[in-house]
């Protein structure tokens, strides 16, 4: 009998796991992130409630021995996972897998081929796609049988989140994966789905009261990575709430990353401009200077502006550290303005030119604007119902979808003026 | 089967624990007087062989913690650099890396608290038989507690650490690598 209950998100840019002791009887019980043990450095193991989904590959050379050790393996070498590999790997970028996921769904390659680190030099071993979400959660089920020796994970109710835009050779070659990873029993979950159930369980009983049979919920998901949208009808049998995927749009490589980068070449572009030069690294720390910048001024609408510092590389801190700052009017005409636009019903998403080469590197959305991709999802979608035999919605007259309920999910819509902005565009 | 007390553990398991105390002897010190306080005079009586820890592996936590400091929060760097010529801007730009990197380490490595809850200004109340590692006095100090003055600083305690420790197969007094780019 399985003890726990346990949910793993196996994510573009992160991984995490959260679990409830089934032990505890019914009613609400205490969920729990799990505090996954990683290399943050070289000999140092901290425990984090995300494992981001890095694969760094070292040379043999590259390290102290002893140096990779886990709680659970202290001979490791080989390969890193997590925080240390995110970290360094920025530094050595031609070892660093990324994104393993979005190549996972990438039809256009042969997914279980090693081809990542993707265009790596030749002398770096490579590993397939497939294998790097195998290392991810062979890391999640280690550092859970370490912290949980009497409940090994093999054993327990584990569900695995897949993007409802999984294709099902993405589908497949995620239970691949898992069972390269040890775990040859688990049930897949679509997010919207999932994220579905995890605010009906936040609301408690007061979900019903918000949701009724009837609505169309759109669950508008903005990672870290991509963008995925889903409508799912709630209808009710027998006294039950029932949910049903009525649509599930495109895998959009569009996230919060991009947002990050097109906020750090403007500033970028600034300094450049007075003279000052950044390298890659420095690039890096740039980023991610106006990530935190973009979380405080999207948090307090009090600021006009918040200040951003790249330090130096070398051990000159002072002497080496670039200053700039991040203004409103700019995070508002460059994210709230580009990325989520006011559209009208009958946008669509810009698309460049055919190269007539065929793309092989991953598909990135060529048309930056979440908006626009949303009027073409629902848009679309009403054509499809409006053809559909017994189509669970009636669309008849409707030139797209019109969601009653919306939910939002993924770390871009911690920021409420993006969230507005959404359904600023969806009432219009 | 049945000769041995449920209690003995078995072979492996007590390499495991074995292993375990010989690691947390050498990073806690409160662990290393427990265990020789277990082990009895035996080991007390030999001070030659704790002579023998060289100073950096006594001293491997506390180095440790500067090397996160540096890695997080860029904190050797700042300490160690001459900032006489740089002006106030320059110096409070670099201190906001140390700021945003330090506290994140403190943040997660320790669980910190006031000794005294109330608001530094506020008056208060020193009972007798007051902590006096937790509560210091200062000023008119005479006579007997319970004694009436104002807060000056409220003081802080770690109620919890949960401080990563450094592998015991590496040497605690690289700070921080150089790097080389190739």
């Amino acid at each position: 009998m399985p003890r726990y209950s346990i949910g793993i998100d196996l994510g573009t840019t992160n991984c995490a796991v959260s679990y409830f002791d089934l032990n505890e009887g019914e009613g609400r019980r205490e969920q729990t992130m799990l505090a996954v043990p990683q290399l943050t450095a070289v000999g140092t193991v901290e425990a984090r409630p995300l494992l981001p989904s890095f694969l760094y590959l070292p040379n043999e050379q590259e390290f102290p021995a002893g140096g990779l050790g886990l709680p659970w393996d202290s001979q490791r070498s080989g390969t890193v996972v997590g925080e240390f590999a995110r970290a360094h790997g920025s530094k050595v970028p031609m070892r660093l897998v990324t994104s393993a996921k979005s190549w996972l769904c990438h039809a256009g390659v042969d997914r279980a081929s090693a081809i990542l680190p993707w265009q790596a030099p030749a002398d770096v071993r490579r590993v397939s796609p497939l294998e790097a979400s195998a290392q991810y959660l062979t890391h999640l089920r280690e550092a859970w049988d370490h912290q949980f020796p009497d409940a090994p994970l093999a054993t327990q109710d584990v569900v695995l989140t897949v993007p409802a835009s999984f294709d099902a050779a993405a589908r497949d070659l995620t239970r691949r994966a898992a069972e390269l990873a040890g775990l040859p029993q688990l049930t897949l979950l679509e997010e919207p789905q999932a994220a579905f159930y995890a605010w009906c369980e936040a609301m408690g009983a007061g979900f019903r009261k918000q949701v009724r049979p009837g609505d169309v919920v759109l669950v508008v998901d903005v990672g870290g990575g991509t963008c995925d949208f889903s409508l799912i009808a709630v209808t009710e049998r027998a006294g039950e709430v029932e949910l049903t995927r009525v649509a599930v749009g495109d895998h959009i490589l569009l996230g919060g990353d991009n947002m990050d980068l097109t906020l750090a070449h403007a500033v970028h572009a600034r300094l450049a401009a007075a003279g000052k030069k950044l390298d890659a690294w420095q690039f890096n720390a740039l980023t991610f200077a106006c990530r935190q910048a973009k979380e405080r001024l999207y948090e307090n609408p009090k600021l006009t502006r918040a200040p951003l510092v790249v330090p130096g590389r070398g051990s000159a801190l002072v002497g080496g550290t670039l200053k700039a700052e991040l203004e409103r009017s700019e995070l508002e005409q460059l994210l709230t303005d580009g990325f989520f636009p006011r559209t009208a019903a009958a946008d669509r998403p810009q698309t460049a030119r055919r190269t007539g080469l065929a793309q092989i590197a991953l598909p990135y959305a060529q048309d930056p604007a979440v908006t626009r991709h949303l009027a073409a999802f629902l848009t679309r979608q009403a054509r499809a119902l409006a053809e559909a035999h017994e189509a669970p919605l009636d669309v008849r007259g409707q030139s797209f979808v019109h969601p009653t309920v919306v939910l939002f999910n993924g770390g871009v819509f911690r920021a409420s003026p993006l969230k507005q902005r959404v359904l600023e565009v969806l009432n219009d | 089967m049945g000769n041995t007390p449920p209690s003995n553990l078995p072979f492996l398991a007590r390499v495991g624990v074995a292993l375990r105390c010989f690691w947390q002897a050498l990073t806690r010190p409160e662990f290393a007087r427990q265990a020789r306080a277990l082990l009895g005079p035996g080991v007390a009586a030999a001070p030659a062989a704790s002579a023998a820890v060289p100073p950096e592996q006594a001293q491997a936590p506390a180095l440790h913690l500067l090397s996160l400091l540096q890695r997080e929060g860029r904190l050797i760097d700042f300490l160690q650099e001459d900032i006489a010529g740089f002006d106030d801007a320059e110096v409070g730009a670099a201190a906001r890396v140390v700021h945003a990197g330090c506290r994140r380490v403190l943040t997660e490595g320790l669980t910190l608290e006031p000794a005294l809850r109330e608001a530094d200004g506020a008056s208060v109340t020193v009972p007798a038989g007051f902590d006096a590692q937790r509560i210091r006095l200062t000023g008119k100090v005479a006579g007997q507690p319970p004694f009436r003055g104002v807060l000056r600083h409220h003081g802080w305690v770690a109620t919890a650490v949960q401080l990563p420790t450094l592998s015991p197969a590496l040497d605690p007094r690289v700070l921080a690598p150089a790097e080389v780019e190739l």
